[in-house]
Protein backbone atom coordinates (compact mmCIF):
# COMPACT_ATOMS: atom_id res chain seq x y z
CA UNK A 1 0.00 0.00 0.00
CA UNK A 2 1.24 3.13 -0.78
CA UNK A 3 1.54 5.73 1.81
CA UNK A 4 -0.93 8.37 1.64
CA UNK A 5 -0.52 11.65 2.40
CA UNK A 6 -3.73 12.97 4.23
CA UNK A 7 -3.93 16.39 6.49
CA UNK A 8 -5.87 15.63 9.66
CA UNK A 9 -7.45 18.03 11.92
CA UNK A 10 -7.57 16.82 15.88
CA UNK A 11 -9.11 18.34 18.81
CA UNK A 12 -8.73 17.20 22.35
CA UNK A 13 -5.56 17.98 23.35
CA UNK A 14 -5.79 18.57 26.86
CA UNK A 15 -3.32 16.15 28.52
CA UNK A 16 -4.28 17.63 31.83
CA UNK A 17 -5.59 15.14 34.80
CA UNK A 18 -8.40 15.37 32.68
CA UNK A 19 -7.38 14.17 29.58
CA UNK A 20 -8.55 14.54 26.16
CA UNK A 21 -7.90 11.41 23.53
CA UNK A 22 -6.14 13.62 20.79
CA UNK A 23 -2.63 13.13 21.80
CA UNK A 24 -2.95 9.24 22.22
CA UNK A 25 -5.05 9.11 19.47
CA UNK A 26 -2.10 11.08 16.92
CA UNK A 27 0.21 8.49 18.56
CA UNK A 28 -1.40 6.10 16.98
CA UNK A 29 -1.88 7.51 14.18
CA UNK A 30 1.39 8.30 13.26
CA UNK A 31 2.55 4.88 14.64
CA UNK A 32 0.89 3.59 11.13
CA UNK A 33 3.31 2.37 8.48
CA UNK A 34 0.79 3.39 5.45
CA UNK A 35 -0.38 6.63 6.30
CA UNK A 36 1.25 9.66 5.69
CA UNK A 37 0.22 12.80 7.55
CA UNK A 38 0.06 15.74 8.49
CA UNK A 39 -1.78 16.55 12.01
CA UNK A 40 -3.17 20.35 12.25
CA UNK A 41 -3.88 20.38 16.43
CA UNK A 42 -7.32 22.26 17.15
CA UNK A 43 -7.37 24.01 20.15
CA UNK A 44 -9.94 26.03 22.78
CA UNK A 45 -7.28 27.09 24.43
CA UNK A 46 -3.95 28.58 25.02
CA UNK A 47 -2.08 26.27 27.30
CA UNK A 48 -3.26 22.68 25.96
CA UNK A 49 -0.44 20.45 26.56
CA UNK A 50 -0.95 18.68 22.80
CA UNK A 51 -0.37 21.84 21.25
CA UNK A 52 3.12 22.24 22.92
CA UNK A 53 4.07 18.71 22.71
CA UNK A 54 7.16 17.51 20.60
CA UNK A 55 6.24 15.30 17.40
CA UNK A 56 2.25 15.81 18.11
CA UNK A 57 0.88 18.11 16.40
CA UNK A 58 2.43 19.52 12.85
CA UNK A 59 0.96 23.44 13.34
CA UNK A 60 -1.95 23.81 15.84
CA UNK A 61 -4.30 26.45 15.65
CA UNK A 62 -7.00 28.12 18.55
CA UNK A 63 -10.94 27.63 17.58
CA UNK A 64 -13.74 29.16 19.43
CA UNK A 65 -15.60 26.98 21.93
CA UNK A 66 -19.26 24.79 19.69
CA UNK A 67 -21.34 26.95 22.21
CA UNK A 68 -20.20 30.65 20.27
CA UNK A 69 -22.51 29.22 17.50
CA UNK A 70 -22.31 26.92 14.67
CA UNK A 71 -21.50 30.01 12.32
CA UNK A 72 -18.76 31.24 14.23
CA UNK A 73 -17.49 27.38 15.06
CA UNK A 74 -17.11 26.57 11.16
CA UNK A 75 -16.41 29.96 9.94
CA UNK A 76 -12.98 29.11 11.96
CA UNK A 77 -12.71 25.78 10.61
CA UNK A 78 -12.81 26.64 7.21
CA UNK A 79 -10.14 29.52 7.95
CA UNK A 80 -8.13 26.77 8.58
CA UNK A 81 -9.09 24.18 5.92
CA UNK A 82 -8.10 27.05 3.58
CA UNK A 83 -4.36 27.11 5.26
CA UNK A 84 -4.17 23.74 5.16
CA UNK A 85 -6.54 21.68 3.35
CA UNK A 86 -8.22 19.44 5.57
CA UNK A 87 -8.92 15.86 4.36
CA UNK A 88 -10.05 14.69 7.82
CA UNK A 89 -11.24 16.24 11.12
CA UNK A 90 -11.54 13.50 13.82
CA UNK A 91 -13.24 15.50 17.01
CA UNK A 92 -12.78 14.16 20.50
CA UNK A 93 -14.96 15.92 22.52
CA UNK A 94 -18.79 14.87 23.39
CA UNK A 95 -19.21 18.60 23.77
CA UNK A 96 -18.32 19.23 20.28
CA UNK A 97 -19.54 16.72 18.75
CA UNK A 98 -23.74 17.81 17.86
CA UNK A 99 -22.22 20.62 15.65
CA UNK A 100 -19.45 18.51 14.30
CA UNK A 101 -22.44 15.84 13.15
CA UNK A 102 -24.73 18.46 12.24
CA UNK A 103 -22.15 20.18 9.60
CA UNK A 104 -21.26 16.83 8.44
CA UNK A 105 -22.79 17.38 4.77
CA UNK A 106 -21.17 21.00 4.45
CA UNK A 107 -17.82 19.82 5.79
CA UNK A 108 -18.00 17.45 3.20
CA UNK A 109 -18.77 19.56 -0.06
CA UNK A 110 -15.74 21.25 0.89
CA UNK A 111 -13.92 17.94 1.16
CA UNK A 112 -13.28 17.75 4.32
CA UNK A 113 -14.18 14.17 5.86
CA UNK A 114 -15.41 13.21 9.11
CA UNK A 115 -16.05 9.29 10.63
CA UNK A 116 -18.52 10.01 13.27
CA UNK A 117 -21.96 8.25 14.29
CA UNK A 118 -25.44 9.75 13.20
CA UNK A 119 -27.29 11.98 15.19
CA UNK A 120 -29.73 9.50 16.08
CA UNK A 121 -27.14 7.26 17.28
CA UNK A 122 -25.90 10.04 19.11
CA UNK A 123 -29.04 11.12 21.05
CA UNK A 124 -30.39 7.80 21.56
CA UNK A 125 -26.82 6.29 23.82
CA UNK A 126 -27.36 9.83 25.61
CA UNK A 127 -27.34 9.51 29.27
CA UNK A 128 -30.60 10.76 29.66
CA UNK A 129 -31.56 8.03 27.18
CA UNK A 130 -29.87 5.28 28.23
CA UNK A 131 -33.10 3.15 29.78
CA UNK A 132 -34.70 3.17 27.12
CA UNK A 133 -31.38 2.65 25.13
CA UNK A 134 -31.37 -0.42 26.92
CA UNK A 135 -34.77 -1.82 26.49
CA UNK A 136 -34.70 -1.27 23.03
CA UNK A 137 -31.67 -3.34 22.06
CA UNK A 138 -31.63 -5.72 25.35
CA UNK A 139 -29.01 -4.68 27.02
CA UNK A 140 -28.95 -4.58 31.18
CA UNK A 141 -28.43 -0.42 32.10
CA UNK A 142 -28.54 1.06 35.94
CA UNK A 143 -32.36 2.83 36.52
CA UNK A 144 -31.71 6.68 35.62
CA UNK A 145 -33.71 9.34 35.90
CA UNK A 146 -33.41 12.78 34.29
CA UNK A 147 -33.47 15.84 36.48
CA UNK A 148 -33.77 19.55 35.44
CA UNK A 149 -34.66 21.65 39.00
CA UNK A 150 -34.31 20.19 42.55
CA UNK A 151 -37.87 19.77 42.97
CA UNK A 152 -37.67 16.58 41.37
CA UNK A 153 -34.73 15.20 43.85
CA UNK A 154 -37.21 15.10 47.14
CA UNK A 155 -38.90 12.61 45.10
CA UNK A 156 -36.15 10.26 43.98
CA UNK A 157 -36.30 8.45 47.51
CA UNK A 158 -39.39 6.96 45.99
CA UNK A 159 -37.56 4.91 42.90
CA UNK A 160 -33.99 4.84 43.98
CA UNK A 161 -31.96 3.42 47.01
CA UNK A 162 -29.20 5.55 48.23
CA UNK A 163 -26.04 5.88 46.92
CA UNK A 164 -26.64 7.03 43.79
CA UNK A 165 -24.79 8.71 41.29
CA UNK A 166 -25.30 11.96 39.80
CA UNK A 167 -23.92 13.02 36.37
CA UNK A 168 -23.51 16.03 33.77
CA UNK A 169 -25.02 15.10 30.56
CA UNK A 170 -21.13 15.23 28.91
CA UNK A 171 -18.81 14.74 31.80
CA UNK A 172 -18.73 14.56 35.85
CA UNK A 173 -20.33 11.76 38.33
CA UNK A 174 -20.51 12.08 41.75
CA UNK A 175 -21.33 9.58 44.65
CA UNK A 176 -24.36 10.99 46.51
CA UNK A 177 -25.29 9.24 50.01
CA UNK A 178 -28.37 11.75 50.86
CA UNK A 179 -31.08 14.00 49.20
CA UNK A 180 -28.09 17.26 50.26
CA UNK A 181 -25.42 15.85 48.71
CA UNK A 182 -27.63 15.34 45.00
CA UNK A 183 -28.70 19.15 45.45
CA UNK A 184 -25.14 20.08 46.12
CA UNK A 185 -24.02 18.04 42.84
CA UNK A 186 -26.79 19.23 41.17
CA UNK A 187 -26.24 22.93 41.54
CA UNK A 188 -22.37 21.93 40.68
CA UNK A 189 -23.03 20.21 37.63
CA UNK A 190 -25.83 22.24 36.45
CA UNK A 191 -23.14 25.27 36.73
CA UNK A 192 -20.92 23.62 34.65
CA UNK A 193 -22.80 21.64 32.03
CA UNK A 194 -26.49 22.98 32.02
CA UNK A 195 -28.84 20.99 32.44
CA UNK A 196 -30.43 18.15 32.15
CA UNK A 197 -28.98 16.29 35.61
CA UNK A 198 -28.89 12.57 35.08
CA UNK A 199 -29.60 10.65 38.80
CA UNK A 200 -28.37 6.98 38.27
CA UNK A 201 -28.69 4.09 40.09
CA UNK A 202 -25.67 2.77 41.36
CA UNK A 203 -24.51 -1.19 40.28
CA UNK A 204 -21.90 -2.70 43.08
CA UNK A 205 -19.18 -4.34 41.15
CA UNK A 206 -16.03 -3.87 39.32
CA UNK A 207 -15.70 -1.41 36.48
CA UNK A 208 -14.48 -2.19 33.21
CA UNK A 209 -14.32 -0.41 29.38
CA UNK A 210 -14.35 -1.23 26.57
CA UNK A 211 -12.67 0.64 23.49
CA UNK A 212 -14.44 -0.14 20.42
CA UNK A 213 -14.58 1.06 16.00
CA UNK A 214 -17.87 0.39 13.91
CA UNK A 215 -17.60 0.68 10.26
CA UNK A 216 -20.91 1.98 10.11
CA UNK A 217 -22.20 -1.66 8.73
CA UNK A 218 -23.17 -3.33 11.81
CA UNK A 219 -19.44 -4.75 11.66
CA UNK A 220 -17.17 -4.37 15.11
CA UNK A 221 -13.47 -3.16 13.31
CA UNK A 222 -11.55 -3.25 16.66
CA UNK A 223 -12.77 -3.76 20.48
CA UNK A 224 -10.01 -4.13 22.95
CA UNK A 225 -11.48 -4.37 26.72
CA UNK A 226 -9.57 -2.61 30.37
CA UNK A 227 -9.88 -2.64 33.85
CA UNK A 228 -8.81 0.41 35.43
CA UNK A 229 -6.18 -0.15 38.36
CA UNK A 230 -5.83 3.63 39.43
CA UNK A 231 -8.29 6.11 39.29
CA UNK A 232 -7.94 9.71 40.22
CA UNK A 233 -10.15 12.06 41.93
CA UNK A 234 -12.34 12.86 39.07
CA UNK A 235 -12.69 9.23 38.20
CA UNK A 236 -10.07 8.91 35.35
CA UNK A 237 -7.80 6.32 34.73
CA UNK A 238 -4.26 6.66 35.72
CA UNK A 239 -3.42 3.15 35.12
CA UNK A 240 -5.11 0.11 33.36
CA UNK A 241 -4.51 -3.43 32.04
CA UNK A 242 -6.05 -5.00 29.13
CA UNK A 243 -8.43 -8.00 30.26
CA UNK A 244 -9.77 -10.67 28.39
CA UNK A 245 -13.54 -11.29 29.16
CA UNK A 246 -15.37 -12.97 26.22
CA UNK A 247 -18.97 -11.64 27.28
CA UNK A 248 -17.90 -8.10 27.17
CA UNK A 249 -16.93 -8.45 23.62
CA UNK A 250 -19.93 -10.18 23.09
CA UNK A 251 -21.82 -7.29 24.49
CA UNK A 252 -19.78 -4.62 22.16
CA UNK A 253 -19.89 -6.87 19.05
CA UNK A 254 -23.65 -7.08 19.43
CA UNK A 255 -24.03 -3.76 20.33
CA UNK A 256 -22.39 -2.26 17.23
CA UNK A 257 -24.55 -5.40 15.40
CA UNK A 258 -27.33 -3.46 16.17
CA UNK A 259 -27.28 0.02 16.34
CA UNK A 260 -24.76 0.02 13.11
CA UNK A 261 -22.51 2.19 14.90
CA UNK A 262 -20.34 4.45 12.95
CA UNK A 263 -16.82 5.79 14.57
CA UNK A 264 -15.09 5.06 18.03
CA UNK A 265 -16.70 4.74 21.08
CA UNK A 266 -16.17 3.52 25.19
CA UNK A 267 -18.70 1.26 26.34
CA UNK A 268 -18.55 1.90 30.44
CA UNK A 269 -19.83 -1.41 32.16
CA UNK A 270 -20.13 -2.89 35.60
CA UNK A 271 -19.39 -6.63 36.04
CA UNK A 272 -21.30 -7.72 38.79
CA UNK A 273 -19.94 -10.29 41.55
CA UNK A 274 -22.56 -12.46 39.94
CA UNK A 275 -21.14 -11.72 36.53
CA UNK A 276 -24.00 -9.84 35.37
CA UNK A 277 -22.77 -6.74 33.20
CA UNK A 278 -24.62 -3.66 33.50
CA UNK A 279 -24.05 -0.70 30.43
CA UNK A 280 -23.66 2.35 32.55
CA UNK A 281 -22.37 4.95 29.91
CA UNK A 282 -22.04 4.85 26.12
CA UNK A 283 -19.37 7.52 25.13
CA UNK A 284 -19.57 8.30 21.18
CA UNK A 285 -16.31 8.83 20.72
CA UNK A 286 -12.71 6.96 21.10
CA UNK A 287 -11.52 7.39 24.88
CA UNK A 288 -8.06 8.98 26.19
CA UNK A 289 -6.76 5.47 27.23
CA UNK A 290 -6.56 4.45 23.37
CA UNK A 291 -3.14 4.57 22.99
CA UNK A 292 -3.24 0.85 25.11
CA UNK A 293 -5.35 -0.46 22.34
CA UNK A 294 -2.62 0.38 20.05
CA UNK A 295 0.01 -1.12 22.40
CA UNK A 296 -1.82 -4.48 22.80
CA UNK A 297 -2.05 -4.70 18.87
CA UNK A 298 -4.98 -2.30 17.57
CA UNK A 299 -4.04 0.75 15.89
CA UNK A 300 -8.04 1.55 16.64
CA UNK A 301 -6.84 5.24 15.40
CA UNK A 302 -5.05 4.37 12.09
CA UNK A 303 -7.87 2.10 11.24
CA UNK A 304 -10.83 5.24 11.56
CA UNK A 305 -8.50 6.95 9.80
CA UNK A 306 -8.34 4.21 7.32
CA UNK A 307 -12.44 4.10 7.33
CA UNK A 308 -12.36 7.99 6.93
CA UNK A 309 -10.65 7.75 3.70
CA UNK A 310 -12.65 4.94 1.89
CA UNK A 311 -9.97 2.12 2.61
CA UNK A 312 -10.43 -1.31 3.25
CA UNK A 313 -9.88 -2.56 7.40
CA UNK A 314 -9.97 -5.82 8.00
CA UNK A 315 -11.71 -6.61 11.31
CA UNK A 316 -9.18 -7.20 14.27
CA UNK A 317 -10.19 -9.78 16.99
CA UNK A 318 -6.67 -10.62 18.76
CA UNK A 319 -4.75 -8.43 21.59
CA UNK A 320 -2.12 -8.69 23.80
CA UNK A 321 -3.96 -9.46 27.16
CA UNK A 322 -1.98 -7.74 30.66
CA UNK A 323 -0.74 -4.74 28.37
CA UNK A 324 -0.76 -2.05 31.09
CA UNK A 325 -0.43 1.90 30.74
CA UNK A 326 0.11 4.19 33.49
CA UNK A 327 -0.09 7.82 32.62
CA UNK A 328 2.67 10.35 34.44
CA UNK A 329 3.15 14.19 34.94
CA UNK A 330 6.46 15.74 33.16
CA UNK A 331 6.97 19.38 33.25
CA UNK A 332 7.57 19.82 29.04
CA UNK A 333 9.83 23.77 29.01
CA UNK A 334 8.57 26.29 26.74
CA UNK A 335 8.84 29.69 25.36
CA UNK A 336 6.87 32.83 25.94
CA UNK A 337 7.10 33.17 22.03
CA UNK A 338 5.79 30.29 21.70
CA UNK A 339 2.69 31.46 24.06
CA UNK A 340 2.38 34.63 22.56
CA UNK A 341 2.07 33.04 19.00
CA UNK A 342 -0.67 30.62 19.85
CA UNK A 343 -2.39 34.31 22.17
CA UNK A 344 -1.86 36.67 19.37
CA UNK A 345 -1.91 34.77 16.04
CA UNK A 346 -4.33 31.96 17.24
CA UNK A 347 -2.02 29.54 15.51
CA UNK A 348 1.57 27.41 16.06
CA UNK B 1 -10.21 -28.34 42.34
CA UNK B 2 -8.91 -27.27 39.40
CA UNK B 3 -7.66 -23.69 38.90
CA UNK B 4 -8.37 -21.69 35.56
CA UNK B 5 -6.23 -22.75 32.76
CA UNK B 6 -6.58 -18.59 31.51
CA UNK B 7 -4.20 -17.82 35.35
CA UNK B 8 -0.77 -17.56 34.44
CA UNK B 9 1.76 -17.57 37.41
CA UNK B 10 5.64 -16.97 36.92
CA UNK B 11 7.99 -18.37 38.64
CA UNK B 12 8.50 -15.91 41.46
CA UNK B 13 4.48 -16.39 42.28
CA UNK B 14 3.57 -13.73 40.87
CA UNK B 15 -0.49 -14.18 39.44
CA UNK B 16 -2.01 -12.56 37.12
CA UNK B 17 -5.89 -13.44 36.21
CA UNK B 18 -6.26 -11.95 32.57
CA UNK B 19 -10.12 -12.44 32.75
CA UNK B 20 -10.62 -9.68 35.56
CA UNK B 21 -7.26 -8.03 35.40
CA UNK B 22 -6.12 -8.69 39.34
CA UNK B 23 -3.07 -9.64 40.39
CA UNK B 24 -1.48 -11.45 43.08
CA UNK B 25 1.24 -12.38 45.38
CA UNK B 26 1.66 -15.73 46.78
CA UNK B 27 4.36 -17.19 49.21
CA UNK B 28 6.27 -19.48 48.29
CA UNK B 29 4.14 -22.60 49.01
CA UNK B 30 0.87 -20.77 47.87
CA UNK B 31 3.21 -20.95 44.32
CA UNK B 32 3.78 -24.19 44.78
CA UNK B 33 0.47 -25.73 45.57
CA UNK B 34 -0.69 -24.06 42.45
CA UNK B 35 1.31 -25.01 39.90
CA UNK B 36 0.80 -28.59 41.52
CA UNK B 37 -2.76 -27.57 40.82
CA UNK B 38 -2.29 -26.50 37.07
CA UNK B 39 -0.31 -29.82 36.65
CA UNK B 40 -4.00 -31.59 37.25
CA UNK B 41 -2.78 -32.84 40.30
CA UNK B 42 -5.43 -33.83 43.07
CA UNK B 43 -6.07 -32.45 46.37
CA UNK B 44 -4.81 -35.94 48.05
CA UNK B 45 -1.95 -35.80 45.91
CA UNK B 46 -0.91 -32.09 46.73
CA UNK B 47 -1.42 -33.00 50.62
CA UNK B 48 0.56 -35.85 50.04
CA UNK B 49 3.19 -34.56 48.33
CA UNK B 50 3.37 -31.64 51.18
CA UNK B 51 3.45 -33.67 53.92
CA UNK B 52 6.44 -35.29 52.51
CA UNK B 53 8.09 -32.00 51.98
CA UNK B 54 7.16 -30.04 55.08
CA UNK B 55 7.56 -30.82 58.68
CA UNK B 56 3.48 -30.76 58.82
CA UNK B 57 0.89 -32.09 60.42
CA UNK B 58 -2.06 -33.40 58.62
CA UNK B 59 -4.47 -31.78 60.35
CA UNK B 60 -2.85 -28.58 60.42
CA UNK B 61 -2.16 -28.82 56.38
CA UNK B 62 -5.56 -29.99 55.83
CA UNK B 63 -7.01 -27.06 57.91
CA UNK B 64 -4.46 -24.43 55.86
CA UNK B 65 -5.69 -25.80 52.66
CA UNK B 66 -9.32 -25.57 53.23
CA UNK B 67 -8.82 -21.67 53.94
CA UNK B 68 -6.46 -21.88 50.81
CA UNK B 69 -8.95 -23.06 48.69
CA UNK B 70 -12.06 -20.70 49.93
CA UNK B 71 -9.14 -17.74 49.52
CA UNK B 72 -8.87 -19.49 45.11
CA UNK B 73 -12.84 -19.36 45.34
CA UNK B 74 -13.78 -16.12 47.00
CA UNK B 75 -11.22 -14.54 44.26
CA UNK B 76 -12.65 -16.70 41.10
CA UNK B 77 -9.49 -18.34 40.63
CA UNK B 78 -10.93 -21.87 40.06
CA UNK B 79 -12.92 -24.14 37.99
CA UNK B 80 -14.69 -26.92 39.99
CA UNK B 81 -13.91 -24.71 42.94
CA UNK B 82 -15.13 -27.79 45.61
CA UNK B 83 -12.27 -30.19 46.42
Amino acid sequence: MSRQNIHIAVTGLNNTDNPGPGVPLIRGIRESADLNVRIIGLAYENLEPGIYMPEITDKSYLIPYPSSGTKVFLNRIMEIHEQERIDLIIPNFDAELYTFIKSEKLLAQQGVRTFLPTLEQLEERSKALLPAFGKKYGFKVPDSREIVNTQDIANLEDDFDYPVLVKGKFYDAYFAYNEEQVTSHFNKIVSKWGLPVIVQEYIKGTEVNVVALGDGTGRTVGAVSMRKQYITDKGKAWGGITIDDPRMMEITRDLIGKTKWRGGMELEMIRTSSSEYYLIEINPRIPAWVYLAVGAGQNLPEAMVKLAMGLDVPSMEKYQTGKMFIRYSWDMLGDISQFEKITMNGEL
Amino acid sequence: MKIKPSIAISDNGFLFDPGSGESYTTNAVAKEIIFMMKQNLSVEEIKKTLVEKYDVDEVTLEKNLIDFFAMLRHYNLCEACNP
